[in-house]
């Protein structure tokens, strides 16, 4: 298993290029800044405010992973990276550019992708809209952009399916967010490509704080995409978003995202979304980086028939913990559910699936399957399942399952009687098991995948 | 050898440390509120267990069942299957545990827990959970809750079977099928008998 240990290939770290940076640590003065540099309206500094009380309040979650090294002091909230946005590829910093070269966004999906809209420090500064969106009167634009043109589509919705009182971290977005993607997609509007952002950290210490909000409204569909790979810091960094997806009467969405967070990043995610009426609301959740994730997609199923779907594939390699899983909540009759997961615990590395299925009164001929698998690589890992069921309606059937084990003996002998290497043969084997989840995602994310996972494992396979 | 556990009302704590083989079959039936912990812990190598657990609740009653399966030594199984039936405003909260010690090795632990409801205002709640240090092992937890299909009532009411009586067969039906296992019908026809009172 030596050979399984690679440096981290997304190590490198630009040299910081900023012209506002917010002071270390967190209080009303930051709050005001924040909202000051942003010239939000009134309503908005006062979520904020509002926010930044109920953050002070709430105590950190006593489940789930490690938090007691996050020392919220240390942090900057807010870096504005540079003064304007560009409206062109060309027109980018050199050094930005130069960055995101090197994450990788290929030429093709630069030109081809309905649009790209990349993050960088705590701003948007590269976006680009196809005409075609503009045409079909899709707003795609970043979330500070959006408040200013859209204000009362904004506030119409904006915390409405999280709530500021939610938990300790969305209380924390909800006070210092920024950036973030803003989707309005109207009735009946398909958008066949799936739009895109890439996210970057590159200061240390600083915390991230996106907020996310995506509107389906009748009848539409949309995929939307965030990956991610950050540098490694000397200091812990922070990752706290907010995704809040309102999926209306006959529309579906699907938000995949593959997180891949240097190995000191707490990533602490609220994601919910809530479907109405025939609705389908779909995530897609890979989870390979970071020093601690906590993340548990949401889907509120309120209307009739609605469905809700979480696909999670979770990585834990030496000194990370993943605790992922997804909650359902069936609030309304006919709804169906499915979770599947799976994770893999390599070199010490923890994975944790936790996950809620709920059927409320009233829902009746409620489905819901749950299939959680669970791979251990070697002795030093650990590997846990806490699902929680409550079923509240006759009618109701609700089914869990799930495995852990460690890769057989068998598979791994015959592989190798057909000539593959013991690592070779491990990686396909691992690559075949999240097989199932990987094939949801685009193209080009199921080749990253794999490759980080190749990465992970072994390096190359040829 | 059989061990047979009949839960009363209020707490209830059995803990069995078992060296050889333990086959246990716990039966909840006619209680107005039981808390009830089991725990088996596995600590010798090679060390089996088997526990049956059945659960009838009825009109106001509420049963909490906790049950824990620790590996302690290499080369144990566990395997442990609890049903419920569930009426009128009763209320089952079922918490199973297993935990694979790191030395335990070459390990086997299933846990089941299915639960059907047969009324509307019947509530479950089901939340078994797994941690495991060890990694040569074989863990896999299941939880289903259901009610009664109506295609099946139907059909046997095409047969003249009263719905009533269809509600009785399945039940019965579904609390054999883990009566099954345990193999012995001297036992199983005692177990009837509680069940049935």
């Amino acid at each position: 298993m030596a050979t399984l240990n690679f440096p981290y290939k997304y190590g490198f770290h630009e040299k910081e290029n900023y012209v506002f940076k917010s002071k270390r640590g967190l209080d009303e003065g930051v709050v005001k800044s924040i909202s000051w540099h942003k010239q939000e309206p009134d309503w908005m500094l006062n979520f904020r405010l509002q926010a930044l009380g109920l953050f002070r309040k709430k105590s950190l979650p006593v489940w789930g992973g490690d938090l007691t090294h996050i020392h919220f002091d240390d942090l900057y909230y807010y870096i504005k990276p540079t003064e304007n946005k560009v409206s062109s590829w060309n027109d980018l910093p050199a050094e930005i550019k130069h960055t995101y070269d090197k994450i990788g966004i290929p030429e093709a999906e630069k030109k081809f992708l309905a649009g790209v809209s990349a993050q960088y420090e705590s701003e948007v500064v590269y976006k680009s809209i196809n005409q075609m969106l503009a045409k079909k009167g899709v707003i795609f634009l970043d979330m500070d952009s959006a408040l200013r043109t859209y204000p009362d589509l904004v506030k119409q919705y904006f915390g409405t399916v999280v709530p500021s009182a939610d938990n300790k971290f969305a209380a924390l977005n909800s006070a210092v967010w920024s950036g973030g993607s803003f989707i309005y997609v109207p009735k009946g509007v398909r958008i066949e490509l799936p739009l895109q952002a890439y996210f970057r950290i590159n200061a240390a210490s600083m915390g991230q704080f996106e907020r996310t909000l995506i509107i389906a409204d009748e009848g539409s569909y949309v995929h939307y995409v965030e990956g991610c790979t950050a540098p490694i810091y000397s200091t812990d960094s922070l990752h706290a978003a907010v995704v809040e997806i309102v999926v209306k009467k006959g529309a579906r969405v699907r938000y995949t995202t593959i997180q891949n967070w240097s190995t000191n990043v707490y990533n602490l995610v609220t994601k919910r979304a809530r479907a109405e009426e025939e609705a389908i609301m779909e995530w897609v959740d890979g989870n390979l980086g970071s020093k601690l994730t906590m993340k548990y997609p949401s889907v509120y199923l309120v209307g009739r028939k609605a469905r809700g779907e979480v696909l999670s594939i979770a990585y834990a390699g030496p000194g990370q913990h993943q605790d992922a899983g997804g909650r359902i909540l069936h609030v309304a009759p006919e709804t169906s559910s499915r979770i599947i997961s799976k994770s893999i615990s390599r070199g010490g590395g923890r994975t944790s699936y936790r996950g809620l299925v709920q059927v409320h009164p009233g829902a009746d001929h409620v489905k819901s399957k749950v299939v959680c698998d669970a791979l251990l690589l070697d002795e030093a890992s650990r590997s846990d399942t806490y699902p929680t069921m409550k079923i509240d309606q006759q009618g109701a059937r609700v089914e869990h399952e799930a495995t852990v084990s460690k890769i057989g003996d068998e598979q791994l002998f015959y592989l190798q009687s057909r000539g593959l290497t013991k690592s070779a043969a491990e990686s396909m084997i691992v690559n075949g098991f999240i097989e199932p989840i990987v094939k949801e995602l685009p193209l080009e994310y199921a080749v990253e995948m794999n490759r980080l996972i190749e990465l992970q494992l072994e390096g190359s396979v040829g | 050898m059989y061990k047979f556990v009949q839960v009363r009302d209020g707490e209830n704590s059995f803990h069995f440390v078992v060296k050889t083989n333990l086959a246990l079959v716990l039966v909840a039936v006619g209680l107005k509120k039981a808390n009830v912990r089991v725990s088996v812990r596995l600590s010798a190598p090679g060390a089996t267990a088997m526990v049956t657990g059945i659960v009838l609740g009825r009109d106001d009653e509420e049963i909490a069942l906790h049950t824990t399966q620790i590996h302690a030594a290499p080369d144990t199984t566990s395997d442990l299957l609890v049903k419920s039936v569930l009426s009128g405003h009763a209320r089952f909260l079922y918490h199973g545990e297993i935990c694979v010690e790191k030395k335990a090795q070459k390990t086997n632990a299933y846990q089941r827990n299915e639960n059907l409801l047969v009324s509307e205002h019947a509530y479950v709640e089901s939340r078994p959970s797994l941690e495991i240090l060890a990694n040569d092992v074989r863990c896999t937890h299941g939880a289903a809750t259901s009610s009664i299909d109506e295609d099946e009532l139907w059909y046997l009411a095409s047969r003249g079977i009263s719905q009533k009586a269809g509600v009785k067969i399945i039940t019965e039906g579904f609390i054999q099928r883990a009566l099954d296992r345990i193999g012995d019908n001297s036992i199983i026809s005692d177990i009837w008998q509680i069940l049935s009172r």
